[in-house]
């Protein structure tokens, strides 16, 4: 039987900015295999969203937290670095709250060995996530009820409609986070992945 | 870079015409599914060279993943218009609409704005 581990801390910072970890830590046998924390901060009004991925092996559950602390840290300066109008105003914050986080976990009986954890830090704005999501269900319903005059197959016409919906939604909503890649990478991917799944449910 | 663009719109619309002559689909419906995703994708690429400015390379490379996602669904609506039921072509019109057309340019606009923004990194 898998036994895990929940962690959950929320601050909220004023009206539109909050942050939030969320961790799920796998137990086993005395001691925490995996771990996967998502710290994101959350603007109302932002317009630009980043992420980044930390990963920490062979610690402690306070030091993961520390590590991942320090490594959000040093994201910060690189990017200020790298830009100097850019003011960070995420990750010092989500660096402070991590480092909290891992003051209050030292020493009590969940601060066990640490295999392998890993995080995803992140900025997020509401807006992309609902605009992928209208978006996403406008293209899955008008596919879906396409695909049910074509075929007159209820099952198929839901399965379509879910398919494409899903796609899209995840298409918009991921866009921006791709935005730094060679696009060109990303279309190859679309191609391979997207058009097999489309002609098989549709 | 264009040419490996173009390279790659070109196999995939290859690709993807002969699977469906291989599942059997009517060449008709194959020719016309290339037809309106190829005029979606055209009418992305012009629109964001005029409304973002943005060059040729940038514009083809940002409305190609729509391009590829069109070529899969697009047959779909084809069918829908062959079939001349009211109900049917009208589901059809407003999916061609909504995913042929605006959805190639949609989505390469916000690839290009949030491109141009991540590059000024102004807030995290």
């Amino acid at each position: 039987m898998l036994e895990y581990l929940a962690l959950v801390y929320v601050r909220h910072i004023n009206k539109s900015h909050k942050l939030y970890v969320f961790t799920l830590a796998q137990v086993d046998g005395g001691r925490y295999s995996l771990s996967f924390t998502w710290a994101n901060y959350w603007f109302k009004n932002k317009t630009v969203y980043f992420g980044d991925w930390v990963v920490v092996a062979n610690t402690t559950l306070s030091g993961y937290y520390a590590a991942m602390s320090r490594a959000v840290d040093a994201l910060a300066k690189k990017w200020q670095a790298s830009d100097k109008q850019y003011k960070p105003q995420a990750y010092p914050q989500m660096s402070q709250a991590l480092r909290e986080i891992s003051r209050a976990v030292a020493g009590t009986d969940i601060d066990k060995p640490l295999g392998r954890g890993y995080a995803l830090v992140t900025d997020f704005v509401w807006k992309v996530l609902a605009g992928a999501l209208a978006w996403g269900v406008a293209s899955g319903i008008t596919t879906g009820i396409t695909a049910y005059y074509v075929h007159r197959d209820p099952w198929r016409a839901t399965r379509c409609g879910f398919l494409v919906g899903g796609i899209t939604t995840i298409s918009a909503f991921v866009s921006p986070f791709v935005a730094g890649m060679r696009a060109v990478h990303v279309t190859d991917a679309t191609g391979m992945i997207v058009v097999p799944l489309s002609i098989y449910a549709c | 870079m264009l040419n490996r663009l173009i390279f790659s719109v070109a196999f995939f619309t290859i690709l993807i015409g002969v699977i469906y002559l291989w599942l059997g689909v009517a060449p008709l419906v194959v020719f016309l599914t290339v037809v309106v995703s190829l005029s979606g994708f055209l009418t992305a690429v012009l629109l964001l060279m005029r409304r973002l400015d943005v060059s040729t390379e940038k514009a083809l490379e940002t409305a190609a993943p729509g391009y590829f996602t069109n070529l899969a669904t697009q047959k779909l609506f084809v069918e829908a218009l062959l079939t001349g039921d009211f109900w049917a072509v009208a589901s059809a019109v407003a999916g061609i609409l909504l995913l042929a057309f605006f959805m190639p340019y949609s989505l390469a606009k916000l690839i290009i704005q949030h491109q141009t923004k991540t590059q000024q990194r102004d807030e995290t």
